[in-house]
């Protein structure tokens, strides 16, 4: 590096300040001419000052690094001008902070905006020219056709226009014209203004209009302008139509073809219109009828017809099945699906289960349970949907078919409801082509008028059957004594209504005239029939309960047509029925809460529960309940009495029931089972075998079998009316009998149901020695020979058999074959570009810390700016006071020293003066 | 006090009369101003804090008014005017008892009273009862019932003599009690304030002890459970120092009544059972409620805590020793809240507790909490807890009230990571075998516990993951299956083998027909991600509980129905015309019964 002097020698010579330049004279004049001599010298002054400040040390600020870092790392601040920045700073505070100290306490003053009139580089001249230019422009601005007036120029206060002001001194009025809009606003005398008023009351309003109201009536203006243009076009149109349609007239003539009556629109009438509407028409159109808007009424009206379409062929017996078939196999997947509860959540389990089957198999909706009653509702068209509904529609008409049958012999039944199906499938579909049916015509309403067709239709045909297709069984009706029977009946509200109701007649009767209240009622007949039969539901219910709670058995046929009542009605119903089911429940579950009697209306509740309901569900809203009352039941009470055993033993058998298909785990259940059999052993075993609950048994020791008799016994069922019945027990060691017998076959069954279960073994346990103590020698002694056989022989066999199965297949629990959970991986996160110059934080892998780390490093140096700034302010501020103050007191001292001086001057002429004097008294004297 | 009270509550009127009857009976001038105020009325009267239910005001009135009429004297009816004059008579004899000179005229009218006591008529037993207790002390404000030095020998007889009709009188009192008497328990009460004001052998402080164990001997031995109740709430509860004194002399007394008398233990501890709020610090003992007088000294035993505690210990201990075996329960129940921090010294009832965890089931789970409370703060070592505490896993277990209790002990137990895992295996096994029998509310508190238990020692996992390797006889098995290691009769939780047994139980559970009991059992089998379930959440369900829930969902869309209606619902269904799609599941409804 050549030293500094010959660097500053090099840097001067290149500026042309030293050395001669060997230049060309040409060009030395060349330069000489371009630049005065003041230029020239100026600009080397500056050339010099840079030279100056490039080799000033002290002008330039370095910071030494201590270790340089590979990486091309770039380090703020290395170096710096602090003199230069310092001279900014200053210049800065100076332009700014110094006018603000200087106008303090200072109020008012008048800023110049005149153009370039702080611009000290113009010549007057120009800013002349360039000021007219100004205002030129404003104007022709300003006469731009949407500027309505310059903004600028509204006189204000705060913010206010003055115009605005509720200040009479300040009124300005303006003519309402357009052209007087577009005038500057312009100051008048109040009495101007109300002259002026005067004159334009008819004009405008009187006052200055807003911008917004001037924009709204200039778009008023524009769509009148519009309006009226489309006006003149459709007047083009028109008479160009008129010409169209004259062509053919001229066509006409020109081919000697004789003149029709004038037709109206030849271009529209449909082809199969003859002549004499044609003239219909254009009488129409002559005498100025509108018969456009007629037209397209009926147009209109058309398209909300329902189209027309093929009926079904009749399907063949072989295509029905599989029809039959295929539904059965959807109602059973999608039961399945129910009972794995798999893809339900608890919430809302049906919700989900039902969406996967509308989509697998896009019938969805005719299955729904609901389905007729939503396609009443809709009645919405779509050949899929129609043809599931219609499908639905026979279906249900089958089932109240069904219903409606009781007790009559079903072979027939089954083919002869099918034709019914087919023939209501025709009927339904015929219904749309025909319009004959006055009901459809009477009915106005376009939407209902669908919904009407089918449900009075389906209505009417399930009366035609009752009455007309079935003559026998009407006829057996009467014969059954129904002759005095009324076919109209008021729809009960209230279980003492219907009591009232049906009190003149036979039970019996009860189903006919519970049918023939569902005919009457049904849904579709009437608007509140719906709400009504959801209460007639709920009164079929209430008397399920009042003949099962009646002392005497009532015919169980009835109750059996009744209960199947109560199913086709809780499916129309079925939030109201589920409502119903669950409040009863409820109140058993109170009632076994407080020891109090079961009723063996309870039971049959529970039983039309089981039937009504699904019970496989993994989880449904009345099903849940009820298992769990019945559960209560059987854990909490014990076998001490033979009603209980017989009320136990029913509720066992509906456990059975229940879980029938999803073959769930009954703890209770199994534990009533061993119970009862303890109680019921004619002699307590030694020794009470298994893990169920005995505190319960010990007392019941009246329950045991203690006939001696060995007589012929036969063995069967229980008998609903001998065991719930209890005046009519006439045996009470046969019923004991049969109860155990009931339990052990109850045993077995729920072996059976369970022997899927791995833990079955543990939970038949206590079986194997319950049975064998029946057969040991004390107490075989007491019970009848059928029944201990019937034990050692087909019980005791068959669960050793379900056991030793289960034993077989019984292998450790593998519960656990997951996939191992990932162990949350941490490697190191390479950056491709990473640099040190970026600030740490914005490596961090939380984008929310960084964000903030960001954040709070701004902050940081935005207050160290503003501290800084701060501190720089207070200093300057701080010299300039100091310089003023200077200032000031130099003034005060020059001032003092004046007067001083001038005193003192004063004080030497007036000493002279004295001097003076006395020298001249002294003279004077002397 | 009762008298002021009572007066209060009459109206004006019979209050004016009220006075000048007193005022008629009372003819000499009284030092106790209020002593004869202690009517029958009065004394019968349900004090306003006892637990007697306050009977309509009407017949209150009528009660009151045959009081006037007897004291004063204006009555109509014969029997009533007997009585009157029994009583102008007997309030002759008080003024002739107590003004009386000599032994003998005094031992006379006081035997003349005495022996009224064994009339037949309750009326005049209790008027009598009143006018003797009226009378002594009456005597004992006169000082004729101490001995006094510089009395003559005829003082000297005529107190001794009193002294006897006194003790007498105090028996027949006694017995009075026992037969549930309740103004007899007023004027006990009475004497023994008296008493202890004018009975002290020195200026100090005095208190009865031995009239007071008679009370509260024949109290505890009356049949009426109702006035030991009084007893326990107006006096016992109520007053610090009868309280004290109470416990101070039970151990006694109880050793003068035979171990075999049931009645005296039940009434005690009908009155330790509600005795609650017992001061457990000296501070608490500054500002006491005190039916006589305070003590001066400030070291009395009256005011330090272990005073009261050592006796009260000591009472416990007493009844604890006698055979209570229907209250049994109910002392365990309250027996580590309320007694155990009373006690100095705890380890005392070791022998109860371990007697008590002995018998085995619903006791046994309940001394159990009481014995634990002894291990962690008192070092007692007891042999064979675990082995004892699964013997308690018994088949009541899930069935029993006290369950929850059970399980959250159990937990602690358990909770230890040093247990062996083989043992914590019996556990979980156990309890998973009573689960197969058991109701909702407990499965639900099990199968979390066992989650737990699993995390905690996953050795245990085994039970629910085991892939049988080769040391295996495939051969045996494929024809025997997998035997059950597990012995349920092993009563050493260490030798059960339950840790090579499979949780074949809590499997099934996962389709147990309460479908949150299911879904709960299946944690079992899924993975292990969570570290614990708070068990806390779990333990407190029931039948009720359940439902609540279920019902509280509310029917938001149409619950599912069977889509097809049977023929036939209580009868056999005739020949199906169905394709057997649907699996023919057997109608039990039908196989069982028959409803024609």
């Amino acid at each position: 590096m050549p030293s500094q002097l010959k660097r500053l020698r090099e840097s001067l010579k290149n500026a042309g300040v030293i050395g001669q330049p060997q230049k060309s004279k040409k060009a030395k004049k060349r330069a000489r001419q371009n630049k005065s001599g003041n230029d020239a010298r100026l600009s080397r002054e500056a050339a010099l000052e840079s030279i100056r400040e490039e080799f000033n040390p002290f002008e330039i600020k370095k910071t030494k690094e201590k270790f340089s870092v590979a990486g091309g790392r770039k380090v703020k601040g290395t170096v710096g001008k602090p003199s230069v920045s310092k001279q900014i700073g200053e210049d800065n505070r100076r332009k700014t902070l110094l006018v603000e100290m200087q106008q303090r306490n200072k109020v008012g003053g008048i800023i110049d905006r005149r153009f370039g009139e702080n611009d000290p580089s113009m010549n007057p001249e120009d800013k002349m020219l360039e000021r007219f230019t100004r205002e030129q422009q404003k104007k022709s601005y300003k006469s731009d056709i949407f500027n309505l007036e310059d903004d600028d120029e509204v006189l204000t206060h705060y913010g206010q226009s003055l115009g605005s002001l509720p200040n009479d001194d300040f009124q300005e009025d303006v003519n309402g014209s357009d052209d007087d809009l577009l005038r500057p606003a312009k100051r008048t005398h109040p009495l101007d203004g109300e002259l002026q008023s005067d004159e334009d009351n008819e004009g405008g309003p009187p006052k200055k209009k807003s911008k917004a109201e001037v924009m709204k009536e200039v778009i008023l203006k524009s769509k009148y302008h519009k309006y009226e243009r489309q006006k003149e076009k459709e007047a083009d149109e028109d008479l160009r139509d008129e010409l169209d349609a004259e062509l053919g007239d001229i066509r006409a003539l020109l081919a000697g073809i004789p003149v029709r009556p004038p037709p109206g629109k030849p271009a529209v009438t449909d082809s199969g219109a003859d002549g004499s509407l044609h003239a219909d028409r254009a009488a129409q159109i002559n005498s100025g009828l509108n018969v456009d808007s007629k037209y397209d009424a009926s147009v209109r009206e058309m398209t909300y017809d329902k189209r027309s379409k093929p009926a079904d062929r009749t399907k063949s017996a072989e295509e029905l099945a599989e029809d039959r078939a295929k539904q059965l196999q959807k109602l059973e997947r999608s039961r399945q699906k129910r009972m794995q509860g798999e893809e339900s959540s608890d919430e809302e389990p049906e919700e989900e289960d039902d969406v996967p089957s509308d989509d697998e198999f896009r019938l969805g909706k005719g299955i729904k349970l609901a389905a007729d009653e939503k396609e009443f509702v809709h009645g919405d068209s779509g050949s899929e949907e129609e043809s599931s509904g219609s499908e639905e529609e026979s279906d249900d008409e089958e089932e109240e078919e069904e219903v409606e049958e009781g007790g009559e012999i079903e072979a027939s039944s089954s083919g002869h409801s099918r034709r019914r199906g087919l023939d209501n499938d025709d009927a339904y579909s015929d219904d749309y082509q025909s319009d004959e049916d006055p009901d459809a015509l009477a009915s106005d309403e376009e939407a209902s008028e669908s919904e009407g067709e089918g449900g009075e239709d389906g209505l009417m045909e399930s009366e035609d059957e009752s009455t007309a297709s079935k003559p026998i069984d009407d006829v057996k009706a009467v014969v059954n004594g129904g002759s005095s029977l009324p076919f109209t009946f008021p729809c009960p509200q209230t279980h003492q209504e219907f009591l009232k109701v049906t009190s003149k007649y036979k039970v019996e009767d009860l189903p006919t005239i519970v049918k023939r209240i569902r005919v009457l009622h049904h849904p579709s007949l009437a608007a509140g029939n719906k709400e009504k039969l959801s209460h007639f539901m709920v009164v079929v219910f209430d008397h399920i309960i009042y003949l099962a709670d009646l002392p005497t058995l009532p015919p169980m046929d009835v109750l059996d047509i009744l209960l199947r009542h109560l199913h086709s009605l809780s499916k129309e119903f079925p939030q109201a029925s589920a409502a119903r089911f669950r409040d009863y429940l409820q109140k058993f579950f109170d009632r076994i809460g407080l020891q109090k009697k079961t009723k063996r209306s309870d039971l049959v509740i529970l039983t039309a529960l089981s039937i009504i309901y699904p019970t496989s569900d993994h989880f449904h809203i009345v099903v849940t309940p009820a298992m769990l009352v019945i559960a209560r039941w059987l854990g909490s009470s014990a076998p001490t009495d033979i009603e209980k055993l017989v009320h136990g033993c029913y509720l066992v058998t509906l456990c059975l029931q229940y879980q029938r298909l999803s073959k769930r785990v009954i703890p209770e259940a199994l534990n009533f089972v061993y119970q009862s059999l303890l109680a019921l052993s004619p002699v307590p075993p030694a020794k009470v075998p298994g893990g169920f609950p005995v505190h319960v048994v010990e007392s019941a020791s009246k329950l045991r079998i203690s006939s001696s008799s060995k007589d012929k016994f036969e063995l069967g069922k229980l008998k609903f009316k001998e065991a719930l019945y209890p005046d009519s027990v006439s045996n009470t060691t046969a019923l004991q009998i049969t109860l155990a017998y009931a339990f052990t076959q109850q045993l077995l069954a729920l072996a059976r149901l369970y022997s899927s279960k791995t833990a079955l073994l543990e939970l038949t346990k206590p079986a194997v020695p319950i049975l064998s103590h029946y057969t040991s020698s004390g107490c075989t002694k007491s019970l009848p020979k059928a029944f201990t056989t019937y034990i050692k022989e087909t019980a005791l066999p068959e669960l050793e058999r379900i056991r030793s199965h289960s034993q077989k297949f019984r292998r450790p629990l593998e519960l656990h074959h997951h996939r191992p959970l990932p162990i949350p991986s941490n490697y190191p996160k390479f950056d491709e570009d990473y640099s040190l110059d970026r600030h740490k934080g914005s490596y961090d892998a939380d984008r929310d810390r960084k964000e903030l780390s960001k954040l709070k490093a701004e902050h940081k140096k935005e207050r160290k700016g503003a501290m800084r700034e701060l501190r720089k302010d207070s200093q300057f501020i701080a010299r300039e006071k100091l310089k003023e103050r200077k200032v000031a007191d130099q003034e005060y001292h020059d001032k003092m020293k004046k007067i001083v001086s001038m005193i003192q001057n004063e004080e030497g002429a007036a000493t002279n003066a004295y001097e003076r004097e006395r020298s001249g008294r002294k003279k004077s004297k002397k | 006090m009762a008298i002021p009270s009572s007066t209060a509550a009459l109206s004006g009127s019979k209050k004016r009369k009220r006075i000048a009857a007193d005022e008629a009976a009372r003819k000499p001038k009284s030092k106790l101003k209020d002593l004869p105020v202690i009517t029958k009325a009065v004394l019968l009267r349900p004090a306003p804090k006892s637990k007697k239910p306050v009977e309509p005001s009407s017949d209150e009135d009528e009660e009151e008014d045959e009081d006037e009429d007897m004291g004063s004297g204006s009555e109509e009816g014969d029997d009533e005017d007997g009585l009157a004059s029994r009583q102008a008579e007997m309030l002759r004899l008080e003024e002739e008892i107590v003004s009386a000179k000599t032994a003998t005229a005094r031992t006379k009218g006081l035997n003349s009273l005495l022996e009224q006591l064994e009339d037949e008529s309750e009326e005049i037993v209790i008027m009598t009862a009143v006018g003797l207790c009226r009378t002594f002390c009456r005597l004992m404000s006169r000082g004729q019932l101490v001995r006094h030095k510089d009395h003559s020998p005829e003082q000297l007889k005529m107190v001794k003599e009193a002294k006897e009709s006194y003790i007498n009188y105090l028996n027949s009192l006694g017995d009075m009690l026992e037969g549930g008497e309740g103004t007899s328990l007023k004027l006990a009460m009475r004497l023994l304030k008296e008493e202890s004001i004018h009975m002290k052998p020195s200026e100090d402080y005095y208190f009865p002890f031995l009239t007071y164990g008679v009370i509260i001997k024949h109290l505890l031995l009356s049949d009426s459970p109702d006035l030991v109740t009084v007893f326990a709430t107006e006096y016992v509860y109520e007053f610090s120092d009868l309280r004290l004194e109470f416990f101070k002399a039970i151990p006694t007394v109880s050793k003068e009544v035979p171990l075999s008398n049931t009645r005296y233990s039940e009434n005690l501890f009908n009155i330790l059972y509600n005795l609650k709020d017992l001061p457990s610090t000296s501070e608490e003992l500054t500002d006491l409620n005190l039916y006589i007088s305070a003590p001066t000294k400030k070291k009395h035993p009256l005011y330090l805590i272990a005073s009261h505690q050592r006796y009260f210990q000591e009472t416990w201990l007493t009844l604890l020793s006698r055979p209570l075996p229907s209250k049994q329960r109910d002392v365990l129940t309250i027996l580590p809240k309320r007694i155990i921090p009373h006690f100095p010294n705890p380890r005392l009832l070791m022998d109860y507790l371990t007697d008590t965890y002995n018998t085995g089931g619903v006791i046994a789970l309940l001394a159990l909490q009481g014995l634990f409370n002894l291990m962690m703060s008192h070092n007692l070592d007891y042999p064979n807890f675990f082995p004892k505490l699964y013997a308690l896993l018994d088949r009541d277990l899930m069935h029993v009230k006290y369950r929850s209790r059970f399980f959250r002990l159990l937990e602690l137990f358990l909770n230890s990571s040093h247990l062996p895992a083989v043992l914590v295996a019996s556990f979980i096994k156990r309890m998973a075998r009573l689960c197969l029998a058991a109701p909702p509310s407990a499965i639900v508190t099990v199968i979390p516990f066992t989650y737990n238990l699993m995390r905690l020692h996953p050795t245990c996992t085994f039970m629910l993951h085991r892939v049988l390797g080769k040391e295996v006889d495939s051969k045996a098995l494929l024809t025997g299956g997998y035997a059950d290691p597990f012995n349920e009769d092993e009563v050493d939780p260490l030798k059960t083998g339950a840790l090579e047994s499979s949780l074949w139980e809590l499997e099934t559970l996962q389709s147990h027909y309460h479908p949150n009991v299911a879904t709960l059992a299946k944690i079992l089998s899924e993975q292990f991600t969570k570290q614990q379930y708070g068990l806390e959440d779990f333990l407190d369900h029931s039948y009720t509980s359940m439902l609540e829930a279920e019902m509280s969902k509310k029917i938001t869309r149409d619950p599912v129905v069977e889509y097809i209606v049977p023929k036939k619902i209580l009868f056999e269904e005739g020949k199906k015309d169905d394709d057997d799609i649907l699996p023919s599941a057997q109608n039990m409804l039908l196989e069982l019964w028959d409803f024609e």
